[in-house]
């Protein structure tokens, strides 16, 4: 098909998930829309890829926690061939005593912690509703578009005394709780709230993944309730049976049934802007196409200061977009295994768990200090699937793959990747060791991406998988900037709807579904 | 047995500064205070005869303009001086200092880089803003915002509408102001990690964070707290107490008893005297009992309950509470007097700004690194150091020609993971400041006269400040404002009836001491029908 000179309702530039989940939704309104991704594969770090032949799992992003049921059912993406090898997939912290630890609230697993230490039992019932009702009074904060305040539009003030509301809904002891949580550290909480260093070392962890900061960094409390808040429109992690790829692939589809037509290798090279208006895309290859409406999945800095360019943007909102942080603090280990490693203690029925390798939180501390002076973290915390234990399509009969998430592994290190690589690699199998020992001789092919590979393979820059880092000035109506906040640009046309956008990173879809919505309910006033 | 209106345990700036509102107002006052000299954590000593030094703190405490002119301070001889802020020395040999002059400031600024000369003017020009618009919120009681009450919901719902209104441009500039690390912040004004440096150690000196760690930048307020900082462009002026912080205490005991009240030293409360759910009155180390209307608690929260009460008086959970209040001392003294002036060589002769203090060799890095090891229990390995020589403006503090070096070692934990702190282990803490100090001014080893070191551990037994805490808790923004020390407590009155908290542990803690002694007396004069 020739592109040139076309003209659509809308173009999505950049077809990661939020993307496609943005061109789906507008599409099935009845528009005429196009996608272009400049690479040759959809869903950026939303992907399956091979470790070696026969050997499939999810390159980067390894687990569905945050996308709303709705949208799965909107864009009717079971339809599309999405299926689930594992829903409510529970949380196994191991105990290199073999005692493993399974974090829910449900009766069996209490009864097995309380037999083991009665007041984090107690104290573990207690946390979970209280963080649950957090959750829940701040969730219609997080999850609706971004309250915007100022000027003639009163939803940050509708929203913040709907907050006052809620708040008071608590009652006085979870409020009060509420009051020294959100500006608190996620290390003091929890040795507020827990005796056994495994639990202590579990939460922390959770609160701080993805981010770069440590346990004790006031703040991170709010981590751990804005991720509930954003995973209870789901209810329960789970695993896409094929990997995070076959999520993608679901959504292309839904897209194209609802008559997207999607371009791969297309990249965008400029926003064509008129008076102030967004009017259409100029591709590299040189086409030009239009559309009254343009929304953007890529970072949100690539669009304001690459596509747009500084010429049209006010300097103050320039430098911010600049500014804005991206610390990336995850690397990612995927292998191929001959056979499934033993890890002692472990009930078969666990080995499809999210399985937590935790040091004690002082020394997670400590991985934080050396995370922050560029080297690597002398102990590790990671978090392992093994989703071939759930998914037989993902390795040969007999055969596992394993997908590692490793926490506070700088972007730069001292030495240089090149000699470091390595001994990351290193202390990772060796760490791995402690728990599944057999694991070193099982491995038949590995692959392992660092900070800057992830950039590098998938455009988030500085490593940062959230396309902007989750901290308070950079969340709600701040993110990405507070003049770009709920997805409107000041150039009239121009949507942003990627991860850097509210409410934020993970597969969560929701920053395309709530841009697509938008730019529908403005088309319509227009 | 005695009776009076109120007894306040604890002669600290704020106990006395409580006693002194409500002698003022008519009420018969009398304070308590354990060791032989007032001012608890701001006392003075004569390390030799004839040099006067602060024994725990730095010298650099002052009061609230408010406080001094409506308690009339001047009268009872209290005196400030202005000076320069100060000076930090750097790592390559040079130096930066701080005026009050503001094109003074911005030249210096400019020797270390042209563009933060700009980014000075924009950031002095939000920190009034910002601490314009937290001074209202220290004169007073916060509220309690967890109460169940139609006006505090009233109250909260016409917060969360003005907030609402504001333009969220001014929002994000506070939440980054209120969120952000000292470090991140100070990245959007200025370049050169010298002026950060300067500026992030004058903020956190004395706290538990350092320059990375999320919600530190606020504390760059504090210095512009003082209604006049800044005035004439430049940097905060550092203000001293002419006679060092213990002339505040002697004002404000002598205002005190002016006001008709008594003041009792060395005289120490070992337990509240309760009746009917109620505080009536103390006893003393001696046997002796104290009655009166209202007591109020200069001690800090963690001693006033664990200390003065028999637990199972007080309600249900309460201990476990206060339990998790954190108060971890940061800080260890040193007191140094010299038989004359001390030089540094990075520094001209005469520069006016050595007046307000020197601090050593401080980079971003070098702080971050110390307050991580104060977190791991590690005695700093490279400690933020705060020198002033009080004598180089006051006098007074020394025989003619000598000087006294008061010397604040930042970072320093009161718990080691190793172990305690030892007679051997303070030593090794001393030695290493005194070869930075010695560093920076050669001759300084020939010239001591007199040297003592006191550790978190020794602040405690001393002052009796829990976990030898100067801030009498930690300054985190979960243990500030309404969460000081929780929101039913920030109203300084507490669930033992009559029993009233005025210290630093209560809301706006070391934001201008005082504030809360003052806050505290207001309420009690009013319970006890006073005049306010």
């Amino acid at each position: 098909m020739q592109l040139a000179d076309r003209s659509f309702d809308a173009i999505v530039i950049g077809g990661g998930h939020n993307g496609l989940v943005a061109a789906a939704y507008l599409a099935k309104a009845g528009k005429r829309v196009i996608l272009l991704e400049a690479s040759d594969h959809l869903g950026g770090a939303v992907t399956t890829g091979e470790i070696s032949p026969d050997y499939m799992v999810s390159t980067a992003a390894h687990l569905v926690e945050a996308m709303p049921r709705r949208i799965e059912k909107d864009l009717k993406l079971a339809r599309n061939g999405l299926r689930f090898a594992a829903r409510n997939v529970s949380t196994v912290a191991l105990s290199r005593d073999k005692r493993h630890l399974t974090l829910s609230s449900r009766r069996q697993d209490l009864a097995a912690l309380r037999q083991w230490n009665a007041h984090d039992a107690t104290a573990l019932i207690a946390f979970s509703d209280r963080l649950k009702a957090h959750a829940a009074a701040l969730r219609p904060l997080l999850l609706a578009s971004a309250p915007r305040s100022g000027g003639a539009s009163l939803d940050a003030k509708a929203a913040f005394r709907s907050l006052v509301w809620r708040a008071r809904r608590l009652g006085q002891p979870s409020l009060e709780a509420l009051l020294r949580t959100l500006p608190g550290s996620i290390g003091d909480l929890v040795d507020d709230t827990f005796e056994m260093p495994l639990l202590r070392a579990a939460f922390a962890f959770d609160a701080v993944r993805g981010a770069a900061e440590g346990p004790y960094s006031p703040g991170t409390a709010l981590n751990l309730i804005y991720r509930r808040a954003l995973q209870h429109e789901r209810k329960g992690t789970s695993l896409p049976r094929g990997g995070m790829g076959a999520l993608v692939e679901a959504l292309r589809r839904s897209a194209e049934g609802f008559g997207v037509a999607i371009k791969t290798g297309t990249a965008a090279k400029r926003i064509i802007i008129e008076n102030g208006i967004a009017k259409g895309v100029e591709t590299e290859a040189g086409d030009f196409l239009h559309a009254p409406a343009i929304l953007s999945s890529v970072d949100p800095r690539a669009t304001m200061l690459d596509l747009v360019g500084h010429a049209h943007l006010d300097a103050g909102l320039a430098s911010r977009l600049a500014q804005a942080s991206r610390r990336g603090a995850t690397a990612k280990l995927n292998l191929a295994l001959e056979g499934l490693p033993t890890i002692a203690g472990l009930s078969p029925a666990e080995y499809g768990a999210r399985l937590l390798v935790l040091p004690s939180l002082n020394e997670f501390d400590q991985a934080f200090a050396s995370f922050k002076r560029g080297k690597l973290p002398d102990e590790l915390a990671m978090e392992v699937t093994v989703p071939s234990v759930v998914d037989a399509t993902l390795a040969p009969i007999g055969h596992h793959v394993m997908s590692v998430l490793i926490q506070y592994v700088p972007f730069d290190v001292a030495g240089g990747w090149a000699a470091q690589r390595d001994r990351l690699l290193d202390r990772v199998i060796g760490t791995l060791s402690l728990y599944a020992p057999d694991i070193r001789a099982r491995i038949i092919a590995g692959e392992m991406l660092l900070p800057p590979d992830i950039e590098a393979k998938f455009g988030l820059e500085g490593g940062e998988w959230h396309g902007g880092e989750m901290r308070p000035d950079q969340l709600l109506m701040f993110r990405p900037a507070p003049e770009l906040a709920q997805y409107r640009t000041p150039l009239k046309g121009l949507y942003l709807c990627g991860a850097g956008n509210h409410p934020g990173g993970g597969v969560s879809g929701r920053p395309g579904q709530l841009a697509a919505e938008l730019a529908l309910s403005d088309g319509r006033r227009a | 047995m005695e009776r009076h209106d109120a007894i306040i345990i604890g002669g600290g700036l704020n106990g006395l500064t409580a006693a002194a509102y409500l002698a003022r107002s008519g009420a018969r006052v009398l304070l308590l205070e354990r060791n032989a000299a007032l001012g608890g954590a701001d006392a003075s000593y004569e390390i030799v005869p004839g040099f006067t030094i602060p024994r725990y703190s730095l010298g650099t405490s002052t009061l609230p303009a408010r406080i001094v002119s409506e308690l009339d301070l001047a009268r009872h001889g209290l005196r400030f001086l202005r000076v320069d802020g100060g000076v930090s020395l750097l790592e390559d040999g040079g130096y930066i200092a701080s005026y009050r002059d503001g094109a003074i400031h911005r030249r210096e600024l400019a020797r270390h880089s042209l563009k933060d000369a700009d980014g000075w003017t924009r950031f002095r020009r939000d920190m009034l803003r910002g601490a314009q618009q937290l001074r209202p919120l220290l004169a007073g009681a916060t509220g309690d915002p967890t109460r169940r009450s139609f006006s505090t919901l009233r109250r909260l719902l016409k917060t969360a509408s003005r907030w609402g209104e504001k333009d969220v441009g001014e929002l994000h500039d506070l939440t980054r102001l209120w969120t952000l690390s000292c470090a991140d912040f100070l990245d959007d004004y200025f370049r050169s990690d010298a002026v950060k440096a300067r500026l992030a150690s004058d903020a956190l000196a004395g706290t538990s964070l350092g320059p990375r760690a999320p919600t530190g930048a606020r504390h760059l307020l504090g210095a512009f707290i003082d209604e006049t900082a800044g005035a004439s462009g430049g940097a905060p002026a550092r203000v001293l107490a002419i006679g060092g912080p213990a002339a505040i205490a002697r004002a404000l005991g002598a205002a005190v008893e002016a006001h008709g009240g008594m003041i009792r030293t060395e005289a120490e409360v070992t337990d509240v005297l309760l009746r009917e759910g109620g505080a009536r009155g103390v006893v003393l180390a001696n046997g002796e009992e104290i009655q009166a209307s209202a007591i109020l608690s200069d001690l800090d929260l963690k001693r006033t309950f664990l200390a003065l009460f028999p637990w199972s008086a007080l309600p249900d959970g309460f201990v476990e509470r206060v339990g998790r209040f954190r108060m971890r001392g940061v800080s260890a003294k040193i007191n140094i007097a010299l038989d004359s002036a001390p030089e540094f060589q990075a520094v001209p002769e005469g520069c006016p700004a050595l007046l307000g203090g020197m601090r050593l060799a401080t980079t971003l890095d070098k702080m971050d690194r110390a307050s991580d090891d104060w977190r791991d229990g590690i005695p700093p390995r490279a400690p933020l150091i705060d020198m002033l020589v009080p004598t180089l403006a006051d006098p007074t503090l020394a025989p003619h020609g000598r000087h006294v070096l008061s010397v604040a070692v930042h970072y320093v934990p009161e718990t080691l993971h190793d172990g305690v702190w030892t007679g051997e282990r303070r030593d090794e803490l001393t030695d290493l400041v005194v070869e930075r100090i010695a560093e920076a001014s050669p001759g300084i080893r020939d010239r001591i006269v007199a040297l003592e070191t006191l550790t978190p551990p020794d602040i405690e037994s001393e002052v009796g400040i829990t976990g030898g805490d100067l801030s009498h808790g930690e300054t985190t923004l979960d243990q500030m404002f309404f969460n000081r020390p929780s929101p039913a407590l920030a109203g300084y009155e507490t669930p033992i009836r009559n029993l009233y908290l005025c210290s630093q542990s209560v809301h706006p803690g070391p934001l201008g001491v005082g504030n809360a002694g003052a806050n505290a007396a207001a309420l009690v004069a009013s319970f006890l029908g006073k005049r306010g």
